[in-house]
């Protein structure tokens, strides 16, 4: 602190002189002669009383213009904590804020959430920001978006912060980073920052070019949270996760009026529960005794996230059910017992109830009860197999096609519509076959190992996809492996492979499980349990009347090739639909007058994962933040003359009553 | 400042409240008060009873011979009635509040001199007595004639308001007392004061002026403020006179003291109409003229 800030602030200490002059005020009441005071009775307790209450409002407005006036003295140099950028050169920059909408950030910091924090920092920077600075605004909740692409018009940049909402997505930090990043590449700054604004969970951002401040956003948090409550039969699966830093015992109750003896078959196991927390999740098992029964249930007591202790349980009828059609003999393994893709179901979704079939149902309701189908190897599909297969799939049916060596004996009066056409055949060979990782690798990490996936042959794709088909995975030649196509609200996939283990490496790979993970996640979102991760997008046919429900309102439908202002007109002629839950809980989906419930569920990391953290020469780097270099002197001196004319008009104020008293009283 | 100018014979000054006086008298009517008495005369007036000591010339002969009783023949004359004022210029008169347009001491200055200027044009002789002052408070002889009117004003212009009652003991009835010796019969005395140090012997010794065949009319004079005490919160009030000081909360002790000097007047009211005396109150934010008018109605015995 230099000089003149001391001294400035030295002034403060007049503040003791309206005290002073108060109280030598109470001490003496005015003094004015009057000739007949002999007739007048004293009074003295009571007007000592009343000095004291008229002077307490002008006391406390003169004390704090003596206070205004040394702080607005030592401004500039005085700065309140305040973000805002820093710009050394003094030029025009380019500003990418990242903001943080997880569901993490519904975590609470000393009373306001971290959203509300990061949202009042992204403010205080744009407050800062002048003209001829470029703002582009991210959300790094899954998936990574820009809100806002870059624009010098501040207005609107205000007007985009005001408008976002709080979701409870997963998060997608280093997307975002790399979205905002190149977002502000390519402006024509000398200078461009990159702030984040969130906990940083799971992350540690060690780029020089980025800061993060708000460093409250960052504490450890108390936090357990109900992920599902999942009902299969009588039976109640509940999810639930803990942070590290989470402490004390946790009970579970059921929400609402409903007694617990009339819907849980053991209701004392739940009422005598009491949860331990540890970091990552725990799964729960209790039988119900209503399997119909709609309710809530919630965590108790209330931690530093209570936006995640009450989960509503998923209705009945819910369940995802599997058909895996195939020759036990074909698909099956030496050591007995499921197939290798009922196995391989229930490694990536234990609570998927699957049911083998041998043969494909002529019939659509026999069908209707499945919401994904896996078909293995089979040797052509009759008229009727076809018929009820083509209306599952319309009706949003998720159907895997694993092609092998019978296809090639097809009859004449059976095709492999709706996996492939006719000329789909089975090249038989010996030499090893390698896929190629790379046009797998929408499958994630476990589509690296794909080398040497046949030794006895393929099926020869080429030319053979249906009209609508797109090749998702290849081999190293070129060749169609995997092909997709979208039939009516339904999916159709349809590998190039059996499962068998004799004719193929493939269901020992760890591409099969992310085949059929995938197979399943489709199905979850189109048909089955409708359980998916918040943020992720359900797509609904086109020229379906969909209509989405959720726990706050209906959900705002997009339609492929129309803009939001083309949608309510009909000139728009509608392609896909989608709609993206940005909030956890169950949502009504309404196709055609036919409802189904979906779940979108929160991310489990989203409440274990750590807050990140950020390399001390990161935040140091000064990249964006100088948290304290606000000059806040246009604020006080409004203050400062607020208070002056409210001194003013109380001094006007009183004297004019004491006038209007004295000449009612003459008069 | 006022007396050293008129000093130097400051007749600007002067002649400001030579002006108001006569602007009041004129306003007043002059001649209000023709001083008639019953005795010798040209117009006969009645008959009376004899009583000893009567003039014999006056007795009506034929009556006594007629109806055998003495009766004494009565014919109207006029004849001068001295007035005397009293003009009360201790430091409690000096005082004027921010709604008075002048003290109340230049109000009863101005009170005295409209009444000096009546009296002296209807033939009345005028003498001027005062109640503090100071050095300047020369009483002032009766006297008639417009060389009365012009000392009378001179004497106004130059009394100061000093002193007070209490300080000299015994003089309130000291002074009283010899306005009394030197007011003949017949006189009307006019006392202009604020009363407020007059204690309790006050309203005796004024009443006592109304004996002997004088009368005797008082005009408490107040100061808007004093008369409706229109103050608001804590204050300290200090008397003008003695070292006197309240504190108090004017808004709680208005409905006391407004009281207390209804008290006072009426104690005053009660005393002086024992002889045939008229109290009126005077403000000083009120017309001269109506109240120099009261004035003469109390002394005409027509009520204030």
């Amino acid at each position: 602190m230099s000089f003149l800030v001391a001294a400035a602030l030295a002034v403060a200490l007049l503040v003791v002189a309206p005290i002073v002059a108060h109280l030598l005020r109470r001490g003496r009441t005015p003094e004015r002669i009057f000739p007949p005071a002999a007739l007048v009775a004293r009074l003295e307790a009571h007007s000592k009383e009343r000095a004291r209450l008229e002077d307490r409002t002008l006391l406390s407005l003169r004390t704090l213009m003596v206070v205004l006036l040394s702080i607005l003295g030592a401004t500039p140099l005085v700065r309140c904590s305040r973000l805002s950028v820093d710009r050394p050169h003094g030029a025009s920059i380019a500003l990418a804020l990242v903001l943080d909408d997880s569901h993490s950030m519904r975590t609470r910091v000393n009373g306001e959430t971290r959203w509300d924090l990061a949202l009042e920092g992204a403010r205080q920077l744009l407050r800062s920001a002048r003209d001829g600075d470029a703002v582009a605004i991210v959300l790094s909740g899954k998936p990574a978006r820009v809100a806002l692409s870059p624009t010098t018009d501040l207005k609107a940049a205000r007007a985009a912060l005001d408008d976002l909402q709080q979701s409870d997505r997963g998060s997608d930090l280093e997307n975002a980073i790399t979205l905002a990043r190149s977002a502000i590449a390519n402006l024509e700054r000398t200078e461009r920052k990159l702030v984040v604004l969130g906990d940083l969970a799971g992350s540690a951002l060690d780029a020089p070019d980025l800061s993060a401040p708000l460093e409250n956003l960052r504490q450890p948090a108390n936090d357990c949270g109900l992920l599902e409550a999942r009902r299969q039969g009588d039976r109640l699966t509940v999810t639930l996760a803990c942070s590290a830093a989470a402490t004390g015992a946790r009970s579970l109750r059921v929400l609402g009026k409903q007694p617990v003896e009339s819907l849980f078959a053991d209701p004392a196991r739940l009422t005598r529960l009491a949860l331990e927390p540890h970091l990552g999740s725990q799964v729960l098992s209790f039988v119900l005794s209503d399997s119909n029964a709609d309710f809530e249930l919630g965590l108790s007591p209330s931690d530093a996230n209570p936006s995640n202790d009450r989960v509503r349980v998923s209705p009945a009828g819910t369940e995802l059910d599997v058909a895996v059609v195939t020759d036990a003999s074909a698909a099956g393994v030496i050591t007995g017992g499921p197939t290798v893709i009922e196995q391989g179901l229930r490694a990536v979704r234990p609570e998927a109830i699957i049911r083998p079939l041998a043969m494909l149902p002529d019939e659509t309701r026999e069908l209707q009860g499945y919401a994904a189908l896996v078909l293995n190897d089979p040797s052509g599909l009759g008229p009727e197999s076809r018929g009820a297969l083509g209306e599952w799939l319309d009706a949003g049916g998720v159907a895997l096609g694993l092609l092998g060596p019978a296809c090639s004996g097809l009859q004449l009066s059976s095709t492999l519509e709706p996996f492939a056409e006719r000329s789909a055949r089975w090249e038989p060979g010996t030499a090893p076959l390698d896929a190629d990782p790379a046009s797998l690798s929408w499958l994630g990490p476990e589509s690296q190992r794909v080398e040497a996936l046949t030794h006895s042959g393929r099926v020869r794709l080429d030319g053979a996809g249906l009209p609508g088909s797109s090749v998702v995975g290849s081999w190293k030649d070129g060749a169609p492996l995997l092909l997709r196509r979208a039939v009516g609200a339904g999916l159709v996939l349809t590998c190039g492979l059996p499962a068998g283990v004799e004719q193929s490496d493939l269901a020992l790979r760890p591409l099969f499980l992310a085949l059929l993970d995938h197979l399943l996640s489709e199905a979850e979102q189109r048909r089955g349990s409708g359980s998916s991760w918040v943020g992720e997008r359900w797509v609904f046919p086109a020229g379906r009347a969909i209509s989405v429900e959720g726990p706050a309102g209906p959900l705002r439908l997009a339609t492929e090739g129309c803009d939001a202002a083309a949608q309510s007109s009909t000139a728009c002629a509608p392609g896909e639909q989608s709609a993206t839950p940005e909030l956890a809980g169950q949502y009504v989906v309404t196709s055609d007058g036919v409802a189904q419930v979906r779940t979108a569920r929160i991310d489990e990391r989203e409440i274990t994962e750590p807050p990140g953290s950020v390399r001390p020469a990161t935040q140091e780097s000064g990249a964006a933040m100088d948290p304290g270099s606000v000059d806040a002197s246009p604020e006080l001196a409004l203050v400062l003359l607020a208070a002056f004319a409210a001194e003013l008009a109380l001094r006007l104020g009183g004297e004019a009553r004491r006038r209007q008293r004295a000449a009612r009283a003459l008069h | 400042m006022r007396r050293s100018l008129l000093q130097r014979l400051d007749w600007a000054a002067l002649g400001r409240l030579r002006l108001a006086a006569r602007r009041v008298a004129d306003g007043v009517w002059v001649g209000t008060h023709e001083s008639r008495r019953r005795g010798a005369g040209l117009e006969f007036a009645g008959h009376r009873s004899y009583v000893p000591g009567d003039d014999l010339r006056w007795l009506d002969q034929r009556a006594l011979l007629r109806h055998e009783r003495l009766l004494i023949k009565q014919f109207e004359t006029e004849t001068e009635r001295p007035l005397r004022l009293v003009v009360d210029a201790t430091a409690s008169m000096g005082f004027r509040s921010e709604q008075a347009p002048s003290s109340k001491l230049d109000f009863a200055a101005l009170l005295a001199a409209a009444l000096t200027r009546v009296a002296v044009r209807s033939g009345d002789p005028v003498g001027i007595d005062f109640l503090g002052g100071g050095a300047g408070a020369e009483p002032l002889p009766v006297a008639g004639g417009l060389e009365a009117f012009e000392r009378a004003l001179v004497q106004l212009s130059l009394v100061e308001p000093a002193g007070h009652l209490g300080e000299q003991g015994a003089d309130l009835e000291s002074t009283l007392n010899a306005v009394g010796r030197r007011t003949i019969r017949g006189s009307l005395i006019i006392v202009l004061s604020d009363l407020l140090e007059f204690g309790s012997s006050g309203p005796r010794l004024l009443a006592t002026l109304g004996t002997a065949g004088r009368q005797v009319v008082v005009a408490q004079i107040l100061d808007p403020v004093e008369a409706l005490f229109p103050l608001e919160g804590p204050v300290r009030l200090k008397a003008s006179e003695g070292a006197l000081e309240v504190e108090t909360n004017a808004s709680l002790a208005r409905a006391g003291y407004l009281e207390a000097l209804a008290e006072l007047q009426a104690r005053f009211r009660e005393a002086l109409r024992i002889h045939g005396g008229e109290l009126v109150i005077c403000r000083t934010d009120a017309d001269p003229v109506r109240a120099v008018r009261s004035l003469l109605r109390a002394a005409e015995g027509r009520g204030a």
